[in-house]
Formats: structure tokens, C-alpha cells, sequence
């Protein structure tokens, strides 16, 4: 199995196409995850403020994160009209499961914040907008930060599913060393998977302790 | 669309024939009960001995999270190519798939127990088995339930990707559908397995499996090969030239085309 | 000067929070909303910025109706502190007492060199002036809260038991900070707690809710203690109201009364027939001669019993009674401000002084 995989990257052909696989699945599962969560942000915001919003959102949101990946890959562009090999497909199929999957975070994450805070920022003359972005979505980060990284790993992983129905990523590799009965694709998709994965947890984390310095050394 | 949809799924030759939809119904909850039946298996007593004894949550909490990062289709294929049949291959990719989050509900149940009630329960003479049978078990129960009923969740989900190493299911009407552009039965697919909200169901798992075995673990090429292969970019030659190189040693390569 | 006419605050499920409130608040005084919980006080002081609307009914700041205000530059010109303080966990000390300041559109450095400035008045060392809200103790929260709502210096403060979630020590702490702040800034203050003790102490005046968001007193603390206006009040107010009322100065309660006085470090005339106070060059008081006491040398320390505590003349009579009580000689000492001795009170006469001051409906209770 070793020899096959020297053989397989050894081939500058290859490493450059399996760089290229990298490029499209890092654009794949990373576009979606920063339309997810805006969009998840700005329903959350909405939902956050009656039990009734709530219920509305969240309950199409757990059903939309119920469907089979492949299904939403292959009906989507019945329903928007793109092609059936469209990348946009995937885009959009998985900014619909980040934004499903980040509505509660987001909800949850507003809920815990200290209701005396924003009392005091209403208070002081915040108005709704600006209280919104300068008080509690900086608050929302440390419990938000969780459900995205969640998102980011479920996103890299569905990827992959899409090179069934054609799109790129490193999907590709699977199905390539399927059709071929050749392991070495396979093991280097899997790795550069998780790879890809671990890497893109690593940047969160660091992002979500720049974001929220306040937390530095207080035991929360 | 819609219209046509309505109208596939009204005509019952799509429902009961051999690729119908009641039997690649069966056969998707099968796979699944039986991939959920075997991971509760390993995962219950496992999660209950971590959280139990408190060791190991951490390699646990880990492995958890990489397998969460595991690719399915990745690792659907890499069975297969080991034991070259869908069957054993996607159940065990589906076993290791369910094991995290039964795995960590089971944990979390049972290490959520009142540290009081625990030590109540020595208090008044309880072995420890006991005290996991009649204490932490019982307090553990929805956090365990809601672990089996995310892996179900994700077991449904991950039996359509079966499909694509020739497993039955109702993943292979999407790619059936797919192949010949056909959407009202790619629709059907996804719609029709309400699994999460299961009932009790009376066919066993075994006998719809083995009714299924169409698909590409078999010579004959399947209609979808033709759909989906050539949107393959060119730049692929350099695998093949060497999967050429392969079938020259002897095994032939499973080229289906 | 804070008015509220007729005000009424009834929720939507028909609940009355605040019933037919009529109260003025004169400017540049504490005034202090006290009452069980549920009993309207705090909506009472959240419709004066609007975070509540009233139902019906009108509030005047400085004689405007606060409904014809936008909400937001209302609030900015009104400083609010909370319980829990309510600071921005993500911003730093500065940075929270800079808020007000910042949104009404100052420009940061300026916001900030105003913000280090207050840390001073609000008494906090200017090493707190980069640490977060959640490397302060309760209390330095507290005081950045405080800082926070002067920020913008506005003329009016609203504090809702901004006090109650600290330990009793340091509550004491900041109640007199208040009071010393408020001794020079000056600001018109309304002040909710259901602490009465705390409402005695800082309020210049107390106006005392009952549940159903009614007022049922509103008065000068010493008035609602010794005159509770009806059952409710003197319940709220307490058994030991009595001895609350201990607190308040009794301008020329005591007949001083003298007794015979020796000089501390000079010999005895001869031995003492009574309690003899010994006093000093200055004529402060320094112990008792005890009655009979044979001359033996110069009086020293040794000599005398200890004095207990003396009695500040004009201060209130808890002190009187302190003094009476720990005194061996059972007289109170009174001192003038320098400490000079002025005279005796018999404990006696200052007991019936305390029984004659007692709330006229104490039989009541």
C-alpha cells in the first residue's frame, strides 16, 4: 500500500491536480461556512427576540439539517435552476445546512449574555442596531465560536460527498480511487481531509481568542 | 417539477418493482438499524465504562471529534476497496460513523450523574455495578437516547452515500435519478425516509440487505457510471496512465467502463 | 427636578405595577424608592428613562415630558447604574466608563482621558484602568459602574439597588463614597433598594412602595420612622425601628449635667466621694475615678477605669446610648468636636430621652 502511495505522489502531475482538489474543496466548504453565518446571525438576531420567532426558525432549521447531504446536492438545482454539475449547488446546499446548524448557536449564544449587559447598554442610549454589533455580538463570540467550529469540520466532510455528482474538492480522490480499485487517492483525500480539518479548527480557535481577549485569564 | 413528481410517485410500478421505493425503503432502514444495533453495542458499554471510572474521556472526547471530521465517502470507499463488497464495507463505515455520538451521550449521561446521588447510592451499600445499573444508567437515559438519535440522523444521511459503492437503499434512486436526469425519483429519495422519527419495524435488517445487490460491485456497467464519469476533469490522466500500469501487473483494474 | 403626575404602569396581562404614582424629586437630592419586591419601585425609576413606557400619566425631567424625548439621547443624558453592575464584560475599564461619552460622538482619546479622570473621583487606582470588568472585585465593579454613569456628567442618576449584590462591609463602603460624591457633584439622584436601613441612610428623602405599585409614604427618612403613615409602612419599617431612630440627631435633646472632675497626672485633693472624671491639660476626658478612691501619688492610667466611648454632642443618640451603656460610671460623656469635655448625661435620662422619641404607633405594631 506504501509503494502505491510513494508512486502516486510522486507524480508532479498528480500533486499539482491534487492541490488543485484542495484549493476547490477549501472554497467549497469555506464559502458556505461565512454565508452560514451571516445568514445565521441575522436570523438568529430576528428569532432571538420572541418564543414565537424562535419556534418558526428553529424547527425548519433541525428539519433541513435531517436531509441526506447527496439528496440536497441532487435537488437543489431543480429547485434554483443550475445546472446539476454546478458547484453552485454544493455552495448553496451547504450554506443551508451552516445556517441551519448556527441558528441555535446563535441563539443560544444571545441568550447568554448577561440580560443586566444589554439592560445597561439600553440604558446608556444604545440603539437596537448598534447594540447589536457593539455590545452583544461581541459578547455572542465564545458560545457562537463552539457551534462554528462544528459547522467548519461538518462542512469539510460534506464536501466530499459532491464529487458524486461531479463537483470538485477532494471528493474527487475518493471517487476516482474507487472507479480504479487503487487505494492511494483514497488514503490522500482521507488524510488531507481531516488534514484540512484540523487546520481550519486551529485557525478558529485563534480567531476566537482574538476576538475575545476579555476572556484571557479569567476562568469562564 | 412538482407536477411530475406527484405523478411519478403516483404510479405504483415506481413503489413495489424490484428498484421500487418500498424496498429500497426497507433496505436503507435496514442498513441503518442494523449499523445502529451493532455501534450501540460497542458504544454503550464503552462510554459507560469511561464515564464510569472517568478515564479516558479525554482520548475519547478526541477521537470523537476526528471521526466527526472523517470523510464518508472517503471512508465508504476505502472499505470497499478492502474487502471489495458493499455490504461489510458500508456497515462497517456506517458502525464507525454512529459510534461518536452514542458514544458521547453515553459519556456525557453518565458522567452527568450528581456527584450526591452517587454517593448516596455507596452510602447505602451499592456495589458498583449496581450503582451503574440502578443509578447512573437511569440518569443517564436521555442524554443517551439523544445520542442514538443523532447517530440515526446521521446513519440515514450516510446510507444515500452507500449507494455509491453499490449498496441498495434509498440512495440509489438519487443516483439512478441522477443518471437519467430523472428528478422526480431523485425527489423521492430524500423525502420518503422520515427514519428519525422511528417506529417499531418488523422486517429484519438481513433479509432486506441481501435482496439489494445490484449496482457497481457488479461487472455490468450501470447507467449512472455513464452520467457521471465523463464530467471528470482531463486532467486525471496521470492516474490512469498508472492504473494502466497496474492491470499490466495483473490485477485488473475495475475499470467499468 | 423629576416629576411624575398621575403615572400608572400596567402590563399586558393586566397586572399593575405602578398605580396612579404622584412624586416630585427636587433636584440636587437623593431620593430613595424603597419597598418589597414587586412593590413598582424599580419600573417606577425605569419609566424616568424610558425603558419603560408609562400606561398613562405623565413624567417631566426638568419639566419636559420624557415621551416627547427620542429614547436613546434621553437615556445619554441620564446616567443609570444597576445591580451586577451590568459593565461590558469585552471592554476594559476606561473603555466602559468612556461609553456614554463615545456614543454621543466624542472623539476616543479625549472619552478616555475623562474616563482616567473619574476612576479618581469614583476612588479606583489607575492600574485598574486597562484590566476587564472580570478582573475586578464586586465592589471596584461597582464603583466603574458609578464612573460610567457620570461619564457623560449628566444631572441625573438613576441607581437601581446598584448596592445589593455586595457583601455588607463593602456596601457600607460605597454608601459613603455616595454620599461624598454626592456632597460634591451635586447631582439629582434616585436611588431603589429594598434595604430600609440603606433608604435611612442616603436618602434625603424615602418614599415607601407597597405591593400594587402604590406609594404609601413620602417623607423625610426620621418622619417615616417615627410616623409610619399607616400599617403597611410601619411593618416595612420594622420592630427595631426604635432603634433606627437612634440614628437621628436630637438638636438639644440632653441637659448636661456635670460631676466632679479631677486633673489626669497631678495628685488627688483628697479621696472621691463620687464618680470622678479625670480630664487632661486639654480637658479631654481620660477614665473614672471610682467613689472612694484613696490619694496615693498622682492619678495615672492605672488609676482610672476606662471610659468607654464618648458621645460627640449633636451626633445621634446611638452614640448617647453607646456611651451610657459602656460607661462604668453610667453617664454619658459628651465631647464637642475638639474633644473637649462638656458634661454628663445620666443614662437614665438618656433612656426616657430614647422612650420619648419612640414612633407615636409603636403600640400598634
Amino acid at each position: 500500500m506504501f509503494d502505491e502511495l510513494g508512486e502516486f505522489l510522486g507524480s508532479a502531475n498528480t500533486r499539482a491536480a491534487i492541490l488543485g482538489d484542495l484549493g476547490q474543496h477549501v472554497y467549497l466548504a469555506l464559502l458556505p461556512l461565512v454565508v452560514g453565518v451571516v445568514l445565521a446571525i441575522a436570523i438568529g438576531a430576528v428569532a432571538h427576540r420572541t418564543r414565537r420567532l424562535r419556534g418558526f426558525f428553529l424547527v425548519p432549521a433541525n428539519l433541513i439539517y435531517t436531509l441526506p447531504s447527496l439528496a440536497l446536492f441532487v435537488v437543489i438545482p431543480g429547485i434554483i435552476g443550475t445546472r446539476i454539475l454546478d458547484p453552485v449547488n454544493v455552495i448553496v446546499a451547504l450554506s443551508l445546512y451552516t445556517t441551519a446548524l448556527l441558528i441555535r448557536p446563535v441563539i443560544e449564544a444571545l441568550d447568554s449574555i448577561d440580560a443586566s449587559v444589554v439592560a445597561a447598554a439600553t440604558a446608556m442610549g444604545y440603539r437596537p442596531l448598534r447594540r447589536f454589533f457593539a455590545i452583544q455580538l461581541p459578547l455572542a463570540v465564545p458560545v457562537l465560536a463552539a457551534g462554528v467550529r462544528v459547522a467548519s469540520v461538518s462542512n469539510i466532510s460534506l464536501v466530499t460527498v459532491g464529487a458524486i455528482i461531479g463537483t470538485g474538492g477532494l471528493g474527487v480522490l475518493f471517487t476516482d480511487g474507487f472507479a480504479r480499485e487503487y487505494f492511494a487517492p483514497i488514503i490522500v483525500g482521507i488524510v488531507l481531509t481531516l488534514l484540512l480539518a484540523l487546520v481550519v479548527d486551529l485557525v478558529l480557535v485563534a480567531m476566537r481568542k482574538f476576538l475575545t481577549p476579555w476572556q484571557r485569564g479569567v476562568s469562564t | 417539477m412538482i407536477g411530475d413528481i406527484v405523478s411519478w410517485l403516483g404510479d405504483p410500478a415506481h413503489w413495489t418493482g424490484p428498484n421500487g421505493i418500498w424496498p429500497r425503503l426497507w433496505e436503507h432502514l435496514g442498513f441503518c438499524l442494523l449499523a445502529l444495533g451493532i455501534a450501540t453495542v460497542i458504544a454503550v458499554p464503552l462510554g459507560a465504562f469511561v464515564g464510569h471510572t472517568g478515564r479516558g474521556g479525554v482520548v475519547l472526547v478526541g477521537l470523537a471529534n476526528i471521526v466527526r471530521a472523517l470523510p464518508t465517502l472517503g471512508l465508504v470507499t476505502f472499505l470497499f476497496l478492502i474487502f471489495t463488497e458493499s455490504k461489510p464495507a458500508t456497515i462497517i463505515g456506517l458502525v464507525v460513523l454512529a459510534i461518536p455520538p452514542i458514544l458521547a451521550g453515553t459519556y456525557s449521561g453518565i458522567a452527568s450523574a450528581d456527584e450526591r446521588a452517587l454517593d448516596a447510592a455507596t452510602g447505602v451499600g451499592m456495589t458498583g455495578w449496581q450503582r451503574l445499573f440502578q443509578v447512573e444508567f437511569p440518569i443517564a437515559i436521555p442524554l443517551l437516547l439523544g445520542g442514538i438519535r443523532n447517530a440515526m440522523l446521521q446513519l440515514v444521511a450516510t446510507t444515500a452515500v452507500a449507494a455509491y459503492v453499490g449498496l441498495g437503499g434509498l440512495g440509489r434512486l438519487l443516483l439512478d435519478g441522477l443518471a437519467v436526469l430523472d428528478y422526480p425519483k431523485v425527489v423521492a429519495g430524500p423525502c420518503s425516509p422520515r427514519c428519525w422519527r422511528w417506529q417499531p419495524i418488523s422486517c429484519s435488517p438481513g433479509s432486506s440487505a441481501s435482496s439489494c445487490r445490484t449496482g457497481c460491485g457488479s461487472p455490468q456497467p450501470s447507467p449512472r457510471d455513464a452520467a457521471w464519469r465523463p464530467s471528470r476533469p482531463p486532467r486525471r490522466r496521470p492516474h490512469e496512465a498508472q492504473t494502466v500500469r497496474r492491470a499490466v501487473r495483473g490485477r485488473p483494474a475495475r475499470r467499468l467502463r | 427636578m423629576i416629576e411624575f403626575q398621575s403615572v400608572t404602569k400596567r402590563y399586558d396581562d393586566g397586572a399593575t405595577a405602578v398605580d396612579d404614582l404622584d412624586l416630585r424629586v427636587e433636584t440636587g437630592s437623593i431620593t430613595v424608592f424603597v419597598g418589597p419586591s414587586g412593590c413598582g419601585k424599580t419600573t417606577s425609576l425605569r419609566m424616568v428613562n424610558r425603558m419603560l413606557d408609562p400606561t398613562s400619566g405623565r413624567i417631566l425631567v426638568d419639566g419636559k415630558d420624557v415621551m416627547e424625548s427620542d429614547p436613546a439621547l434621553l437615556r445619554r443624558g441620564i446616567g443609570y447604574v444597576i445591580q451586577h453592575s451590568g459593565l461590558f464584560p469585552h471592554r476594559n475599564v476606561l473603555d466602559n466608563i468612556a461609553t456614554v461619552p463615545m456614543l454621543s460622538g466624542e472623539k476616543k482619546p479625549r472619552a478616555r482621558a475623562r474616563a482616567r479622570e473619574l476612576l479618581d473621583v469614583v476612588g479606583l487606582s489607575e492600574e485598574l484602568a486597562e484590566r476587564y470588568p472580570a478582573q475586578l472585585s464586586g465592589g471596584q465593579q461597582q464603583r466603574v459602574g458609578v464612573a460610567r454613569a457620570l461619564a457623560a456628567d449628566p444631572p441625573i442618576l438613576l441607581m437601581d439597588e446598584p448596592f445589593s449584590a455586595v457583601d455588607p462591609v463593602v456596601r457600607d463602603e460605597l454608601q459613603d463614597e455616595l454620599l461624598r460624591l454626592q456632597a460634591e457633584l451635586d447631582k439629582t439622584i434616585v436611588f431603589v433598594t429594598h434595604d430600609i436601613d440603606e433608604a435611612v441612610k442616603l436618602g434625603e428623602k424615602v418614599a415607601v412602595f407597597r405591593e400594587g405599585g402604590k406609594l404609601a409614604q413620602y417623607d423625610e427618612p426620621s418622619k417615616v420612622l417615627r410616623q409610619p403613615a399607616d400599617e403597611f409602612v410601619a411593618g416595612f419599617v420594622g420592630r427595631d425601628r426604635g432603634y433606627r431612630g437612634l440614628s437621628f440627631v436630637e438638636p438639644g435633646a440632653f441637659t448636661l449635667q456635670t460631676v466632679p472632675t479631677t486633673r489626669f497626672g497631678e495628685p488627688l485633693d483628697g479621696p472621691t466621694r463620687d464618680w470622678t472624671l479625670a480630664l487632661d491639660e486639654q480637658d479631654r476626658p481620660r477614665g473614672w475615678l471610682a467613689p472612694g478612691t484613696v490619694p496615693d501619688g498622682v492619678v495615672t492610667q492605672s488609676a482610672l477605669s476606662p471610659n468607654g466611648s464618648l458621645y460627640l454632642e449633636g451626633s445621634p443618640l446611638r452614640g448617647a446610648l453607646d456611651s451610657a451603656l459602656s460607661s462604668p460610671a453610667n453617664f454619658a460623656v459628651v465631647v464637642d468636636g475638639e474633644g473637649t469635655f462638656r458634661g454628663v448625661v445620666p443614662s437614665q435620662t438618656v433612656l426616657e430621652t430614647i422612650e420619648g422619641s419612640k414612633p407615636e404607633r409603636a403600640a400598634d405594631v
